[in-house]
């Protein structure tokens, strides 16, 4: 032992693993201290190249953009240095998140010469590449590379991508297909069994805003799905198309038997504006539960319910003051007819109504 | 003729800047809200053309803060991500001329500015 | 004599189990958080979040900033609230009570008018003296309640009660929020499936040295002073690798009070926040995550390690020894309210695994630091105790905290990276070789007098002075 020992408690074992155990521990230390250095290291190294960079490609990005008569295939005017620097990997991705990022936000020719100099730089075969890899989020963001660079030409891939193991994969793979062929791809609400979750609803609605054409045929049936999820984003596009046609099928769904369902399909019906599904609306009532009869008031007060105020009338003596409330801002919504209901209320200068009323009069005003 | 151009992203406000210099216009450029309405504090542009979703200050702070000075009447320009109908009956209620959706082409942004300029 | 040393035997051996099993648990923190943190980073990289910022199927969000004698800076704050990028949000600023002139200024800065508010008091609060809201459209989402003065949680529940979104933010009003900080919080929101979201966490970065401009971060630097850089490296080590780690487990048992998104129904539910303790931001959550096992209903608490709002760290021994003493108060009340969960099997992995670690490693913790070194002491002085085992046992410790820093100052450095200067990481380093001797005995310390404090049955926050952001922006001018 190479230390000078005090007082040796008998039974005392265990001191050398003491010893070993921190010795152990401040090498650990050291490595992550290295580490450390090297990453910032690298860091800056990184950031260097980048900010060198970044600049130049915006500038022939630019130049693509208001390249005119871009007819042939390398027309792009690309620098040789530029080119060349274009070996490096990290280069590579920085000029396509640019060109990503640019295409975004462009549309126009501009947006097809951007589409030109993606392939013509062979940075497809970038993002080609990293489709194939074992990582998943390399996959995804290749996934969105090709599909945001309209690469059609990769269709296959892409599809046999939507049936992945990685559920983030699977989800970005259908949102390429849709990005790419509108409302074509969606045949995959089809057949899919898992539910669509909001984020991708989202994702899904967005990237059908410019979508050309229309779904109506395959409406029909995803609006019967087995899948509750698929008959709720149905109904969130035709509110977002403004499918007017379809407005008697989305009344149909106010008799669905999932409650979230039947209260998309409640506020579609506000979206689409749906004056003749009044009635409906209100025989549906007294079936919901507190959120539905809340969503119908809502979207009654959207609408503008000219013929029913008897109906709205009638809510002002429910027990929940949040119905009343509802109740209240619809009237208030209606125009003057309304407006004299809720004066003519014979509560009207009790609590809780006065401050109610006040609320659904003011908001109106405000 | 003189516009102001706020837009946070480098590349589309570059992009606005060279399409409307080739137009030959004396552009002005705010990276965010804030340098938007300090730019205002030097005089009425001729045209703005601005983002809603910006630092410090959101579009629709502009137009207000333009609507509300004593100046002849600034066309104003929105480019926006966001093409809902209620955020575009917003900005419309608050003054604004034109509404453009991101994705836009530059060449129609021209031709919009050009129509406007000449009212 | 043989006692002596059998008694300075054992307190070692105790001391040494204990710290084995204390470090043990840093050990599978540091793992998790590693695996969890990769996840996350991975899902990041190519999530495009302002997708939610213009749809309309996002959820609504209330934000609640209770604001109490904030007259320097409020106004300030609030624009910088107001310029968050969520379509279906509004701000409600509870002024409580405040006995300086908030409420005037933020009526005259925003053109607010008294207006009508039906509120229904679903949870008891003190009452409401009036609800304003700004005649300028542009900021309609602003909604100012004044009140008549009841505390932080009192205030909180105001807020509940006049909210009209399905979800609330609470947040200290003089934070500073990311603008991007609600789209990040609400996306675990939109995942869900068949678990239940109630509450998602954030992060809360120290903000001084920064420069603010306009209520907004502009360049993030690395505090001048020892005491907000040892607690910089303290909320790394929390938010970096613990909360990260106890996530991935879905054991996360406390949500910052300066940061958290939750499902209103479910706070509704539950009665709100609870005035009787210091620490009602962890004591809701317990409340929410308890109510959910009682009823069997599948849910979540997530956790978002995205730096989204910053706030000022204190910067004197004196106010920080007050903030540790009544962390430590509202941990122990919160602890003690809902001792029944104690490996209580009912309650799942919150019974059996969080709330002991809780108990034993968060609370216990510097009671047996300090007991064990006083028992050390004594035993010393009466000559049993083996220094070099002692000592070693010591360093042993000692090398594994700062191991663990370090671990987190890497952690920083591969995922957010948000200090640019590569000197502020290695002055960083510095403060990890340092913490141990300057600002962990303190905190030990502060907690303990936190445990007698509640003993003698001390209650309130004490005074909190706060410089606010414009007198730091005068700091870092003067700097440069």
């Amino acid at each position: 032992m190479f230390y000078p020992q005090l007082h040796i408690s008998p039974g005392m074992p265990g001191q050398d693993w003491l010893v070993l155990a921190m010795v152990m521990v401040l090498g650990v230390l050291a490595a992550l201290l290295s580490l450390i250095l090297y990453f910032l290291l690298r860091r800056r190294r990184a950031e260097r190249l980048r900010i060198r960079w970044a600049d130049i490609y915006g500038r022939i990005i630019q130049r693509t953009i208001f390249h005119e008569d871009a007819g042939e295939r390398d027309a792009m005017p690309v620098p040789v240095v530029v080119a060349r620097s274009l070996g490096r990997p990290q280069l590579r991705q920085l000029m396509i998140a640019q060109l990503i990022g640019a295409k975004r936000a462009i549309s126009g020719t501009a947006a097809t010469n951007l589409v030109q100099l993606y392939r013509q730089l062979a940075l497809d075969r970038d993002s080609l590449h990293k489709l194939a890899s074992p990582k998943w989020h390399l996959q995804a963001q290749g996934i969105q590379e090709l599909a945001t660079m309209e690469q059609r030409d990769y269709l296959t891939r892409l599809y046999r991508l939507t049936n992945a193991q990685n559920e983030v994969v699977r989800r970005e793979a259908q949102g390429a297909i849709v990005q790419l062929y509108g409302f074509d791809g969606l045949r995959f609400l089809d057949v899919i069994d898992t539910p669509l979750s909001e984020w991708q609803q989202i994702q899904l609605l967005r990237l059908l805003q410019h979508a050309i054409g229309t779904p109506e045929e395959n409406i029909f049936r995803w609006l019967r799905s087995p899948n509750v999820t698929v008959r709720i984003f149905t109904l969130r596009l035709i509110a977002e198309q403004h499918l007017q046609q379809m407005i008697p099928h989305v009344t149909e769904c106010l008799l669905d038997l999932s409650g979230p369902v039947r209260l998309q399909a409640i506020r579609s019906l506000g979206e689409l504006a749906a004056t003749d599904s009044v009635r409906s609306l209100t025989s549906a009532y007294q079936a919901e539960g507190l959120a539905g009869r809340l969503a119908i008031l809502q979207t009654l007060g959207s609408i503008g319910v000219q013929g029913d105020l008897e109906f709205l009338d009638l809510q002002l003596s429910a027990t929940d003051n949040r119905i009343k409330l509802e109740a209240a801002r619809a009237l208030a919504r209606s125009g003057e007819e309304g407006l004299q209901r809720l004066d003519r209320y014979p509560q009207t200068n009790h609590s809780p109504w006065k401050e109610i009323f006040q609320q659904a009069k003011s908001e109106w005003v405000l | 003729m003189k516009i102001l151009v706020a837009e946070d992203e480098p590349i589309l406000i570059r992009t606005i800047e060279m399409r409307l210099k080739r137009d030959g216009h004396d552009v002005h450029l705010a990276e965010d809200g804030q340098q938007a309405l300090d730019c205002l504090e030097a005089g009425p542009p001729d045209l703005i053309i601005t983002d809603i979703m910006m630092p410090y200050a959101s579009g629709l702070e502009i137009i207000a803060a333009v609507r509300a000075r004593p100046w002849p009447k600034v066309p104003v320009i929105i480019l926006s991500a966001m093409g809902q109908e209620d955020v575009v009956l917003e900005a419309f209620k608050l003054g604004a001329d034109d509404y453009i959706t991101k994705p836009f082409s530059p060449n129609e942004l021209s031709v919009r500015v050009r129509r406007l300029l000449t009212h | 004599m043989r006692t002596i040393w059998f008694i300075s035997d054992g307190i070692t051996y105790g001391f040494w189990l204990y710290s084995i099993a204390l470090l043990s648990s840093y050990l599978f923190v540091g793992i998790f958080a590693i695996l969890e943190m990769r996840q996350y980073m991975r899902l990041r990289s190519f999530t495009d979040y302002s997708l939610l910022a213009s749809s309309p199927y996002v959820p609504g969000i209330s934000i609640l900033a209770p604001a109490y004698n904030e007259a320097a800076s409020i106004v300030e704050n609030v624009r910088s609230l107001l310029s968050i990028h969520y379509r279906n949000l509004e701000l409600i600023v509870i002024n409580d009570g405040s006995k300086d002139d908030s409420l005037q200024r933020l009526i005259g800065h925003y053109q607010l008018v008294r207006t009508d508010h039906f509120t229904e008091a679903a949870i008891p609060a003190k009452p409401i003296r009036g609800i304003y809201r700004s005649r300028n459209p542009v900021f309609h989402k602003l909604i100012v309640v004044d009140k008549e003065n009841g505390g932080k949680a009192d205030a909180l529940n105001v807020g509940i009660n006049v909210s009209s979104k399905p979800y609330i933010v609470c947040i200290d009003v003089d934070c500073i929020i990311e603008q991007d900080a609600l789209l990040k919080m609400a996306r675990p929101f939109l995942d869900s499936g068949d678990e239940r979201v109630i509450a998602s966490g954030g992060v809360v970065r120290i903000a001084n040295g920064c420069e603010i401009r306009n209520g907004r971060l502009v360049k993030v630097h690395l505090p001048e002073s020892f005491l907000p850089r040892a607690q910089t490296l303290e909320y790394f080590r929390a938010f970096l690798l613990g909360r990260m780690a106890w996530s991935r487990l879905n054991a996360l048992l406390l949500i910052s009070g300066a940061f958290g998104a939750f499902d209103k129904e479910i706070v509704v539910a539950c009665g709100g926040y609870n005035h009787a303790t210091v620490g009602e931001d962890m004591e809701l959550v317990v409340r929410m995550r308890r109510y959910m096992e009682e009823r069997r209903l599948p849910y979540k608490v997530t956790y978002i390690p995205d730096p989204l709002c910053w706030t000022e760290a204190p910067a004197s021994y004196k106010i920080l020894g007050r903030q540790r003493n009544r962390w430590t108060r509202g941990t122990i009340e919160t602890l003690s309210m809902h001792r029944k969960m104690c490996f209580n099997p009912r309650y799942g992995r919150l019974g059996l695994l969080s709330f002991p670690y809780w108990l034993f490693f968060e609370l216990f913790a510097p009671i047996v630091e300090f007991l064990g070194l006083a028992a050390s002491v004594v035993i010393y002085l009466f000559g049993g105790l083996n220094l070099v085992s002692f000592l070693t046992l010591l360093g042993f410790i000692l090398s594994f905290g700062i191991l663990f820093s370090v671990l987190a100052i890497l952690m920083e450095v591969l995922t957010f990276n948000q200090y640019k200067d590569s000197r502020d990481i290695l002055r960083l380093v510095l403060t990890a070789l340092l913490e141990p001797f300057l600002f962990h005995p303190f905190i030990v310390w502060s907690a303990i007098r936190g445990n007698i404090d509640l003993l003698r049955k001390k209650k309130g926050w004490g005074e909190m002075s706060r410089q606010g952001f414009t007198a730091n922006k005068a700091k870092v001018y003067a700097k440069s």
